[in-house]
């Protein structure tokens, strides 16, 4: 059986995890766990992170050889504190991430991936090794192409259970391994022909939607997703541009703060490009409306989510701003909203 | 040609028969109750009973409402957005703001000029500033919901509720009941509160409403001490309400079958 | 409205300060200097910077710029009961409930345009996400030139590296925009400053430590945080001189407030800001607040010759912005310092940095064997106050310490 190292922020590079001897296992806030982080943290917090604390506190988690947190946002640093509580003996590692775009950020960044690099090697007691963490990102990068042909496939038409499909790729890639990951897009057949049945092209972003039975409801309920931006689809997927820089570590550094950032983070020259940036994708996808699937009590997105609705607004896209908890179980009570949203917008 | 429309809501259960001209034939409202099956048929019994009419002249159903799926024998489900557009356009035809207040939720709609749905909005999960809100706050008053509309008549404090979660409300309207503030007070200061939240939600749709028509639909239209407070947080002289609100939604479902036929 | 505000506030409290020449009035300079800056800032002509809490406004001062933290326009406009309006503003355009009120009041007073113009922003990744956020919308909406420094959670030499060289990115940045170069006098006068505020807070924090402590519930009230505001200048330096001889002078003259206490407590975070009558109540049972937790030196002295070493320094070790466990530590020392016989952590609504350890702070203090009151309350947004069931919760939580 594969050694495991646990995550939670899409800002983690697979690729240094899997150099190392690792597997990585994304924890997923998906868990009967009884509630209750609520009580070792607060209530009123990001239910992703509590969802994961509570698989933690319930033991409801694989081994783990170490856990990797990254201070993206204040609840993600929350997560990070109460795990000494829950799980005393894991080994942890928190991360650094800068909140804005520079150079001064992205050495800092860099010299963060390294640090990690080298606990994850060391966690492993394998000699550190450049080579093997640039093999790893060449494969990871094989994936992200693969996965960016699957997108663009489902921007064009709509492929009943193709955005599903795609997500079970992705959900492998996180929480097993790249190779099986690239296996499966690989051999992903392409449609034969598109299915015109009544269904809204519709772009989705948000934090994230991880769940593939998810995109089946999007699609009973007339939403053709024509692309997506969630930590748990393109923006996880991130390619790492090696080309411009030799050092490995800046290469992901860049790449990662750079391609479809996280709400999180800024880019300081431009405020509120993340609003022009969903408008142009919404666009780019050929998407009539925009779905915007947020968590509660998530700060970065709610305080961006007005110049996100201006943005829209003045493109004349409609705008549907939804909620919930990321599960399954918080999906039923979109229903009506999502299914008057696309009658609204027409087929 | 029969067409007929059921919505489903979480609280009422209204059916609505219509012919070729889109004239009302009969409806009916009864409570959806825990059994939605059975509440489904005796809806649509009483219709074909008050029309005098066969099951096998009906050409097409049209379900909507939270419970549309439920409707076995229907032709298409239809969300009670589009449903309640659609009717109100055929009652009050020059609406461009729409205002639904059910038993569970609250809806704001802006409609264009042809009465198509522009923009949406809806409360979020917890029953403030809903029709079963309003329910609770009657049973706290001692008083019955077809009363409420008219407790308000006379007050003249600016008493406004703070809380607005379900629970919450309850115990500050036993407090004041308990410091003898009147009966009427409360109701305005309950009106009050409604109106704040549901303002906000057709904020949300439509930051300028001049020269809109606005009309509301659904039970809590019939509550006019609520109506009145809406009109008045929203600046406008009046609200335009139909003779029966709460089948505006099984009106709507009734046309889109009409209309499905008849492109 | 809020120059006027200022304005006002300036003459109501110079008249009463001239009224009484001989006193000390510590409290009363304090809030006179803050409204001079407030009227500062909104008048049309300085040279103006919004920041994040932690910006370095020592720094800022020397170069010539008038700054503030966005936060203190979120603290007055609750403290003058106008952020009604603000908060529903931003709640319609779709900044949810679920934010932390500083917050959605500033929101609401940027898309009301109601935020006095600054020349250039400067935001800071610490304490709080959600701070960040808004200061983004801010320089979105009135498009205006953005400095971020981003403040790392882990103390390490990378870690101070990499804010020093930022801080001096940031000088470069300022210059750019008030066309005056950094004056290493000016910096080298601001540091004295701060230096000699620093030292007057530490002894007028080793005061209030006394048994009984010279302090009432509302003299230091949210002072650490904003005094930073004014430490890099001398003005700062005078006040924080008040307060120290303000407090020596209750021990001398045994202020009568002393006598009553009877119970010693400890407040988290800031301080409710709307008028509400809380301290009343602790009075009324014999209960102050000898500490709050950001009331507190926890960095070094600064060092003239290393100047931006010294601030990131300062900025990275604030303990609230820091892990949990540093912040824990912080509150448990500070208990221990105070001799506390309980603690009050009103668990702003919203706050995720602040309010998002709540269970792990009781614990903390569990650890130590000193009791905490989790209130729940809108420390900013009073219009969703269950007035009745704090009053009774705070009650009950006396009755049981005494
Ligand atoms: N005569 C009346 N006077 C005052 N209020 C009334 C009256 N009749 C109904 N209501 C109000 O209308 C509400 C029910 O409205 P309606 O029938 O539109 O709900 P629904 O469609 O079942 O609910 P939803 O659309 O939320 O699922 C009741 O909760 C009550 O507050
Ligand atoms: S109270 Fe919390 S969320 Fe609000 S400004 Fe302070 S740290 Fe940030
Ligand atoms: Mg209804």
């Amino acid at each position: 059986m594969s050694k495991k190292i646990g995550f939670t922020c899409a800002y983690t590079p697979v690729p240094l995890i899997e150099a190392a001897g690792f597997s990585p296992f994304r924890i997923f806030p998906e868990s009967k766990a009884p509630d209750q982080a609520g009580h070792l943290l607060h209530d009123n917090l990001c239910p992703h992170v509590k969802k994961v604390l509570d698989r933690a506190l319930e033991d409801d988690l694989p081994e783990l050889e170490g856990m990797v947190f990254i201070n993206s946002c204040d609840s993600m640093r929350r997560l990070a504190d109460a795990w000494h509580e829950a799980r005393p003996d894991d080994p942890i590692v928190l991360l650094d991430l800068p909140s804005g775009i520079n150079s001064l950020s992205l050495d800092f960044l860099s010299k963060e991936y390294k640090r990690l690099a080298k606990i994850l090697f060391k966690w492993n007691s394998e000699p550190f090794s450049i080579k093997k963490i640039k093999n790893e990102v060449a494969k990871w990068n094989l994936l992200a192409a693969s996965v960016k042909k699957i997108e663009d496939t489902m921007s064009k038409d709509f492929f009943p259970g193709y955005a599903s499909g795609l997500q079970q790729i992705i959900n492998t890639a996180a929480t097993d391994s790249t190779d099986k990951a690239l296996l499966m897009a690989q051999n992903k057949i392409d449609p034969e022909k598109p299915v015109k049945d009544g269904q809204s092209p519709v772009f989705v972003f948000g934090n994230l939607l991880f769940d593939p039975k998810v995109y089946d409801l999007f699609e009973e309920w007339n939403v053709h997703v024509t692309a997506s931006d969630f930590c748990t689809t393109s923006r996880f997927v991130t390619p790492v541009d090696t080309a411009t820089d030799d050092n490995i570590f800046r290469a992901l550094a860049s790449s990662y703060m750079e391609q479809t950032p996280c709400a999180r983070t800024m880019d300081t020259a431009k405020p509120g490009d993340i609003a022009q940036k969903i408008v142009q994708r919404a666009k780019e996808s050929n998407a009539r409306g925009v779905i915007g699937f947020t968590l509660k009590f998530c700060d970065p997105y709610l305080a961006r989510i007005p110049m996100i609705r201006q943005a829209l607004q003045k493109e004349s896209i409609p705008f549907l701003m939804l909620e919930g908890d990321c599960t399954m179980g918080s999906m039923g009570q979109q229903q009506t909203r999502i299914e008057a949203f696309t009658e609204m917008l027409g087929v | 040609m029969i067409f007929l429309g059921i919505d489903i809501g979480s609280l009422s259960c209204d059916a609505v028969l219509i012919d070729e001209e889109k004239n009302i034939l009969a409806s009916s409202v009864i409570l959806t109750g825990a059994k939605n099956i059975e509440s489904i048929a005796r809806a649509k019994k009483n219709v074909l009973d008050a029309a005098g009419i066969m099951e096998k002249d009906i050409r097409s159903i049209i379900a909507t409402g939270y419970g549309r799926a439920r409707v076995k024998e229907k032709d298409a489900a239809v969300t009670e957005i589009t449903c309640h557009a659609k009717g109100i356009k055929h009652v009050i035809p020059e609406t461009r703001i729409l205002i639904d207040i059910g038993g569970q939720d609250s809806k704001a709609m802006l409609l264009d000029p042809d009465g198509n749905v522009v923009d949406f909005a809806m409360n979020d999960k917890c029953a403030a500033g809903t029709g079963r809100f309003l329910e609770a706050m009657a049973r706290a008053l001692e008083v019955d919901i077809t009363e409420l509309g008219d407790l308000d008549k006379g007050a003249t404090s600016d008493l406004v509720l703070s809380s607005m979660c379900t629970v919450f409300a309850e115990s500050e309207v036993i407090s004041l009941i308990a410091c003898g503030t009147e009966q009427k007070e409360i109701a305005k200061g309950l009106n009050r509160s409604i109106a704040a939240r549901t303002h906000s939600l057709v904020k949300r749709v439509a930051g300028n409403i001049d020269g809109l028509t606005v009309s509301m639909s659904g039970g809590v239209a019939r509550n006019k001490g609520v109506v009145k407070a809406i009109a008045q947080s929203m600046n406008l002289e009046k609200i335009n309400t139909p003779e029966t609100p709460d089948i505006i939604g099984a009106l709507g479902a009734a046309i889109i079958g009409f209309e499905k036929i008849h492109r | 409205m809020m120059y006027d505000h200022f304005d006002n506030a300036v003459k109501g409290i110079t008249d009463k300060l001239n009224q009484d020449p001989e006193g000390i009035n510590a409290r009363k300079k304090y809030v006179l200097e803050l409204s001079r800056l407030g009227k500062k800032l909104y008048s049309k002509d300085e040279n103006i910077a919004w920041c994040g809490v932690t910006a370095p406004f020592d720094l800022l001062g020397s170069m010539g710029v008038t700054s503030c933290f966005v936060e203190f326009v979120g603290a007055m406009l609750s403290s003058t009961q106008t952020a009604d309006y603000f908060f529903e503003e931003a709640e319609d355009s779709g900044f949810a409930t679920d934010s932390c009120a500083y917050h959605r009041a500033v929101m609401g007073a940027v898309l009301k345009n109601a935020m006095p113009r600054p020349d250039f922003i400067i935001g800071t990744s610490s304490p709080c996400t959600a701070g960040l956020a808004v200061m983004e919308n801010f320089a979105h909406q009135y498009k205006k030139d953005f400095f971020l420094l981003n403040v790392p959670q882990n103390y390490t030499q990378d870690a101070i590296k990499y804010l020093s060289a930022q801080l001096e990115e940031m000088v470069r940045f300022v210059s750019d925009h008030t066309k005056r170069p950094l004056s290493k006098q000016k910096l080298g006068i601001a540091l004295e400053n701060f230096n000699a505020s620093s030292q007057l807070l530490k002894e007028i924090y080793d005061l209030a430590k006394t048994k009984p402590s010279p302090v009432d519930n509302n003299i230091l009230k949210d002072f650490g945080t904003v005094i930073t505001l004014l430490m890099g200048t001398q003005e700062g330096v005078d006040i924080c001189q008040a307060f120290k001889d303000e407090l020596n002078h209750r021990i001398k003259t045994s202020f009568n407030h002393a006598s009553k206490e009877k119970i010693r407590l400890m407040w988290i975070q800031n301080r409710i800001q709307y008028p509400f009558p809380i301290n009343e109540m602790l009075d009324d049972l014999g209960a102050v607040i000898v500490v709050d937790e950001l009331n507190d030196v926890t960095w070094e002295p600064m060092d003239p010759d290393k100047p931006f070493e010294s601030i990131a320094k300062r900025m990275i070790s604030i303990p609230f912005s820091m892990d949990a466990s540093e912040r824990i530590k912080h509150l448990q020392d500070l208990a221990v310092a105070y001799r506390i016989d309980g603690a009050i952590n009103p668990c702003h609504w919203g706050c995720r940095q602040g309010t998002g350890i709540r269970g792990l702070i009781s614990k903390g203090f569990k650890d130590i064997n000193v009791p905490v009151l989790n209130l729940e309350i809108d420390c900013v947004d009073s219009r969703n106050l269950a007035k009745g069931q704090i009053e009774t919760r705070v009650e009950a939580f006396l009755e049981m310490l005494s």
